[in-house]
C-alpha cells in the first residue's frame, strides 16, 4: 500500500497555559485528495494544520509527512506541505508582490534565472502579473489572498494545506480561489482545507473530517458525514436543506 | 493597511529608486560625519538640495507635516532645552530659569542637524527595498573578520522591514483608543504609558507571526543577495554626495 502524503498518529496537543487543543488526532491523507476540516471557532483547526509543517510540534504523538516525522526534518516537510495562512496580512512578507512570491524559491536557494521564470510563471497563473511592483499592503483583500497562495505555489509543495481561504472575501474573490483550488486538486495536488462555511467548497471535496474541542468527531465522504455537523456548531449547506443533496457552488 | 506612511519603501519614479544601494548607504554615513562641525551656510545648502529630493519624494507638505509633526515636536523641546540651560544674553526670564540668545541658536543649530539627518535617513528607507539594504549591509561587512555578514544583514532588514510595521500599530493602538475615548485624559504621561504597553504587545505578536510566515517558507539566512550593479544615477549620487560632504567640511 502507499504511503499517506500526512499522517497523524494519537497527535495531542496542550499549550503553554496547559490547555489541551488536541486530543488523539488519526488522520491519514492520501495524495492528490481534497480534504475539507470543518469546525466551530476554537475547534482547534488552526491548530491541527500548523502541526503539518512543524510550526508546532506534538505534545504526544507523532506526525509525519510522506513516511518521515516532521520533527525529525522541519525543512523536509516545510519543503512539501506549504501553508495559506487564515490571516493574510501576517503571511506577506516581500515589500512588493513579486519579492512576495520570490520569497520562497529564494529560501530554496534556486539559482537566480530559475527563479525568474518561477516567480513570473506563478504571478501569471494567479493573475497578479500586471500588480508585480505594487506594494502587497495596498492590494485589496482578494488580491492579497491571491499573492499568499501564489507564494506558496512558487515553492512547488506536493500539499497545501489553506486556513479559511474564504474568510473576507466577496462573491468574485471566492470564486477565484475555489477555480484555483479546483485546477491545483485536477493537477494531482493534495489540498487540506479548513473553514466552518461549508457551503462553498464541501461539494468538490472527497473528504469531510468534523473537529469539535479538539477531537475527531466524524470522518468520510462528504454526503455521508454532512447530516451531522449542525450539532458540532457547523452550518449545513442550504442545498441540503433544500434538495437533499449537496451541490457545487459554482455554477 | 490604508494609509502607508512616506517610511515605506516602495517603487517611486524618482531616479534614486534605482541607485546602488551600496552608494546610497556609503553618502548617508558620509554626509551625517561630515555635518557634524558644518557651518551654518553649508547646512544651508544641504537643506536646499535635501529639500528638492523630498519634493520628489512627498505628494504634499501637509502629507509631510502630518507623518513628522511629533518629531519636530520633539526638535522644538531640544531647542528650548538648550535655550533654557545655556548662560548667555537673557531673551527671557522663566523662573530660576533664563531664555537666552546663545541658546536657542545652539538648539537651533542641534535640531537643524537632526532634522537634516533624519531627512536622509527617510529617502533612504523610502527609496531602498529592504533586500537591497541587506545586500548593500553584507557587502560593507564582507571583509570584517568575525562577524557573520549574513546574520547581520538579514537583522538590518528585518529591522528595516519592521519600522513601519511599529508605526503602523502605534497609529492603530491609538485610533482605537482615541475611539474609547483615552485622549480625553489630559495628562500627556499617562497616555504615553496607556498606548506603550498595547503597541509593545502587539508588535511582539506581529514579530512573532512574521516569523512563522518566514519558517514556513523555509527561511534560511543564506538568501541570495539583491543583484548589485551600478549605473548613471549612481554617478549622480555618489558626486553630489562628495560635493555636498566637502562644502560641509569645508565651511
Ligand atoms: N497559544 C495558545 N495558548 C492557549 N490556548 C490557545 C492558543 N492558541 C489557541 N488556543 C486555544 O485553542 C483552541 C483552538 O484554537 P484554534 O486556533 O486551533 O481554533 P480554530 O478552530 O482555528 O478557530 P477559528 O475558527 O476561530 O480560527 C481555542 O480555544 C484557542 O483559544
Ligand atoms: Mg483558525
Amino acid at each position: 500500500m502507499k504511503l499517506p502524503i500526512l499522517e497523524t498518529i494519537n497527535l495531542g496537543h496542550r499549550f503553554a497555559n496547559g490547555r489541551w487543543g488536541l486530543k488523539h488526532i488519526d488522520l491519514r491523507i492520501d495524495e492528490g485528495q481534497f480534504v475539507v476540516i470543518a469546525g466551530a471557532n476554537g475547534s482547534g483547526k488552526t491548530t491541527l494544520l500548523r502541526h503539518f509543517n512543524g510550526l508546532l510540534l506534538p505534545t504526544s504523538g507523532r506526525v509525519l509527512v510522506d513516511g518521515i516525522e516532521v520533527s525529525k526534518d522541519l525543512l523536509r516537510a516545510r519543503k512539501i506541505v506549504q501553508m495559506v495562512f487564515q490571516d493574510t496580512e501576517s503571511q506577506i512578507v516581500g515589500e512588493t508582490v513579486r519579492d512576495e512570491v520570490a520569497f520562497g524559491p529564494e529560501n530554496l536557494g534556486l539559482p537566480r534565472d530559475k527563479i525568474k521564470a518561477l516567480v513570473d510563471k506563478t504571478l501569471e497563473q494567479t493573475g497578479l502579473k500586471s500588480l508585480s511592483d505594487t506594494s502587497p499592503h495596498l492590494l485589496s483583500g482578494g488580491e492579497k489572498r491571491r499573492l499568499t497562495i501564489a507564494g506558496v505555489l512558487a515553492m512547488k509543495p506536493r500539499v497545501v494545506v489553506l486556513d479559511e481561504p474564504f474568510s473576507n472575501l466577496d462573491y468574485p474573490g471566492v470564486k477565484m480561489v475555489l477555480e484555483q483550488l479546483l485546477c491545483l486538486h485536477r493537477r494531482k495536488m493534495t489540498i487540506v482545507l479548513c473553514t466552518h462555511e461549508l457551503e462553498k467548497v464541501v461539494a468538490y471535496a472527497q473528504r469531510l473530517v468534523v473537529l469539535s474541542k479538539g477531537e475527531i468527531v466524524a470522518d468520510g465522504q462528504p454526503d455521508k458525514v454532512i447530516g451531522s455537523v449542525e450539532r458540532y456548531g457547523i452550518h449545513p449547506p442550504c442545498s441540503l436543506k433544500c434538495k437533499g443533496c449537496l451541490e457545487p457552488w459554482l455554477s | 493597511m490604508a494609509e502607508l506612511s512616506i517610511f515605506t519603501y516602495r517603487p517611486r519614479p524618482v531616479w534614486i529608486v534605482d541607485c546602488d544601494p551600496r552608494i546610497k548607504l556609503a553618502a548617508l554615513a558620509g554626509l551625517s560625519i561630515c555635518s557634524l562641525g558644518a557651518g551654518w551656510t553649508a547646512l544651508a545648502l544641504v537643506t536646499v538640495v535635501t529639500s528638492i529630493l523630498w519634493l520628489r519624494l512627498v505628494p504634499s507638505l501637509r502629507v509631510l507635516w502630518n507623518q513628522t509633526k511629533y518629531f519636530i515636536f520633539l526638535l522644538a523641546l531640544v531647542v528650548l532645552a538648550r535655550g533654557l540651560l545655556t548662560p548667555g544674553q537673557v531673551l527671557l526670564e522663566l523662573g530660576p530659569l533664563d531664555l537666552t540668545a546663545e541658546g536657542l541658536a545652539g538648539g537651533g543649530y542641534i535640531a537643524w542637524r537632526l532634522l537634516v539627518i533624519v531627512w536622509w535617513s527617510i529617502i533612504l528607507t523610502a527609496t531602498t527595498a529592504a533586500a537591497q539594504i541587506r545586500s548593500a549591509v553584507a557587502w560593507f561587512l564582507r571583509p570584517v573578520p568575525l562577524v557573520n555578514e549574513k546574520v547581520v544583514a538579514t537583522m538590518i532588514g528585518l529591522l528595516v522591514r519592521f519600522i513601519p510595521v511599529i508605526l503602523q500599530q502605534v497609529r492603530e493602538t491609538m485610533a482605537a483608543q482615541q475611539a474609547r475615548a483615552v485622549a480625553a485624559s489630559s495628562n500627556p504621561f499617562r497616555r504615553a504609558f496607556k498606548l506603550i504597553l498595547p503597541v509593545v504587545r502587539r508588535v511582539f505578536l506581529s514579530a512573532d507571526r512574521l516569523v512563522w510566515a518566514m519558517e514556513a517558507r523555509c527561511f534560511t539566512p543564506d538568501r541570495p543577495f539583491y543583484h548589485l550593479d551600478r549605473g548613471p544615477a549612481d554617478w549622480l549620487l555618489a558626486s553630489g554626495a562628495v560635493v555636498l560632504c566637502a562644502a560641509l567640511l569645508l565651511s
